[in-house]
């Protein structure tokens, strides 16, 4: 399940293309997450995304979710809201970064059930889909939008 | 307990009845067939997280209401607008009020967040019995105004700002678009507690008077699920009562007559006697006595007006049910203030306009700082906070950045699911 914030962030670097390819996730976007991409570039990027299967569109309508979605709007926006419901209620994953959507899912998913930006471009780099560069520039990218990982290169990382 | 789908379904339907709304008004509303509506009501189809969002909105109730354990089917927005078409037949009026009492319940919301924990059952509240005349609706007014002045500790000073003492008490405020008819109006919601609207193409100093008209309905008249406070129905004795409360809360006899005697003015008068109902009307009743005042002219009542933050016209009619002055010079100096010399000699005393455009919106500036509170607190996420913001603003989430603002968020760790 991804979050608007992800996705954005993804879109940015160019790389929506990697939830195709990363093996060992299926990516699912809920309704209000589409709604919430309003930029028409955006927009098309992740409509095209749909489109080429990358990603599969879901609707929350089961009543545990609905409730869990109706819960969670206290805290978090309804983007964040309908997917961590939707992850919830099919025991899925989340892929998101904001650190209080972050809490939300450790505290309904359990641990171990968050992906985040940094988390998937090193699962990327690890799968060979990405170099140590080519994440190294969208970690670049990514800074002059305000987005900042804790630390200089992925390589510190492997 | 989880709901079902089926009782969610039911739920649904006895909240769009309560509202009055048809299947078809729903169905237009949410871009789907009048069946589709009889299905999810059925419980034969799901709704969407999106509709159900959109239903709770249309329906004037916080979306966790439908999965409440006791689930109350009447609402206080809908018994309303039941009883009072013009307004519900009315898109624009009906959509500001859902909206602010969204924005209500978030500032409810938030307020929980970062820690004020306000009961809405837990303003105050004034059990008299209803005015039998207008002498004795005025004559509760007056009594309630000085016992709430004495409460809250303001003497006889000008109140400064009417909605932010309205607030601090567990009032929600706002200004909403409504018919012309209408000043404003009063709701009890179960979960915000009270709100009052004042209507927003009055002017500033006029919704000063309907939100302390409106505080008098929340003070006395909680026994209803609201009030809407109409200029056609003025000698109601419920309507009369509100406005003499409201003239003595925002100006009271005590300050009135300490400003003018600071002005070099005698005020020995009579007693009251009558009560403006708004800008340029009151509602009369006899009294004896004679004033042996010192005249009263154009510029003191420019001063009046500056000092308690009410219209000219407010401080004539109340300077008249306080016999400061006769009924031939209240008519003499409204003929002046007509004439424009009330403008005149405010800009000749180099008084400040008040900023009818900024001060509209003055109620949102306590939403805003507890949403950034909150935030800070990492209460809400910066989605959550956009999305307030937006709301609030009545912009697109995507049209408001708050990254000037707010700062950046810290690094973002790696994390991937085990």
């Amino acid at each position: 399940m991804a979050d608007a914030g992800v996705l954005i962030n993804l879109i940015h670097v160019n790389a929506l293309h990697l939830l195709e390819r990363l093996a060992r996730f299926e990516f699912v976007v809920v309704e209000h997450v589409v709604q919430e991409i309003i930029r028409p570039d955006q927009a098309a990027a992740l409509a095209h995304a749909m489109q080429q299967g990358w990603i599969r569109r879901e609707s929350l309508d089961r009543p545990d979710g609905l409730e869990a979605f109706a819960d969670l709007l206290r805290v978090v926006d309804r983007g964040e809201a309908a997917s961590l419901a939707w992850a919830a209620s099919e025991n899925a994953a989340i892929a998101c970064d904001d650190r209080r959507a972050c809490r939300e899912a450790t505290a309904r998913l359990g641990a171990g059930n968050i992906l985040t930006t940094p988390g998937l471009l090193l699962v990327a780099i690890r799968e060979d889909l990405l170099t140590v560069d080519e994440a190294d520039a969208m970690k670049t990218t990514l800074e002059t939008r305000r987005f900042t990982m804790p630390f200089r290169s992925f390589r510190e990382l492997l | 307990m989880r709901i079902t789908q089926a009782a969610l379904g039911t739920r649904l339907r006895e909240a769009r009845e309560s509202t009055g709304l048809t299947q078809d008004e729903v169905g237009r509303e949410l871009g789907i067939s009048r069946s589709g509506v009889t299905l999810i009501e059925n419980g034969t189809r799901a709704v969407s997280s999106l509709e159900l969002d959109h239903l709770a909105f249309l329906y004037g109730r916080d979306i966790r209401n439908f999965f409440a354990a006791e689930f109350g089917a009447e609402n206080a927005l809908a018994a309303l607008f039941r009883r009072n078409r013009d307004i519900a037949d009315d898109p624009k009026s009906m959509s500001a009020l859902r909206h602010c009492m969204a924005v209500g319940r978030e500032l409810t919301n938030l307020e929980r967040l970062v820690g004020i924990d306000r009961d809405p059952g837990s303003t105050v509240r004034y059990n008299l019995s209803a005015p039998r005349s207008k002498f004795d609706a005025i004559r509760q007014g007056i009594a309630i105004a000085e016992q709430e002045r004495r409460r809250l500790g303001i003497g006889d000073s000008p109140v400064a700002d009417v909605t932010e003492l309205l607030e601090k008490h567990g009032v929600r405020t706002a200004v909403v678009d409504l018919p012309e008819d209408i000043s404003g109006l009063t709701v009890f919601d179960a979960e915000a507690g009270p709100f009052v609207a004042a209507n927003r193409s009055d002017h500033l100093l006029r919704r000063n008077f309907s939100f302390a008209h409106e505080y008098a309905h929340v003070l006395l008249d909680c026994d209803s699920t609201g009030r809407i406070s109409r200029d056609s129905e003025r000698t109601d004795l419920i309507e009369v009562r509100a406005n003499s409360f409201a003239a003595n809360l925002l100006m009271p006899e005590a300050g009135v007559r300490e400003v003018l005697e600071a002005l070099g003015k005698s005020t020995q008068g009579r007693l009251l006697a009558e009560t403006p109902v708004d800008d340029d009307r009151a509602v009369g009743i006899e009294a004896r006595g004679t004033a042996a005042v010192s005249k009263i002219h154009m510029h003191d009542v420019v001063l009046l007006a500056h000092h308690f933050g009410v219209s000219r016209q407010v401080v004539l009619y109340r300077l008249r049910n306080l016999k400061l002055i006769s009924d031939r010079e209240l008519q003499e100096l409204l003929s002046e203030e007509q004439a424009g010399h009330g403008r005149q000699l405010e800009q000749l005393l180099d008084l400040p306009e008040p900023k009818h455009a900024k001060e509209r919106n003055r109620f949102r500036h306590r939403f805003l700082s507890l949403a950034l509170e909150a935030y800070q607190r990492v209460a809400i996420s910066r989605g959550k906070l956009e999305e307030l913001f937006a709301m609030l603003l009545e912009k697109k989430r995507g049209e408001v950045s708050l990254a000037d603002y707010v700062g950046n968020e810290p690094p973002t760790p790696v994390e991937i699911p085990s």
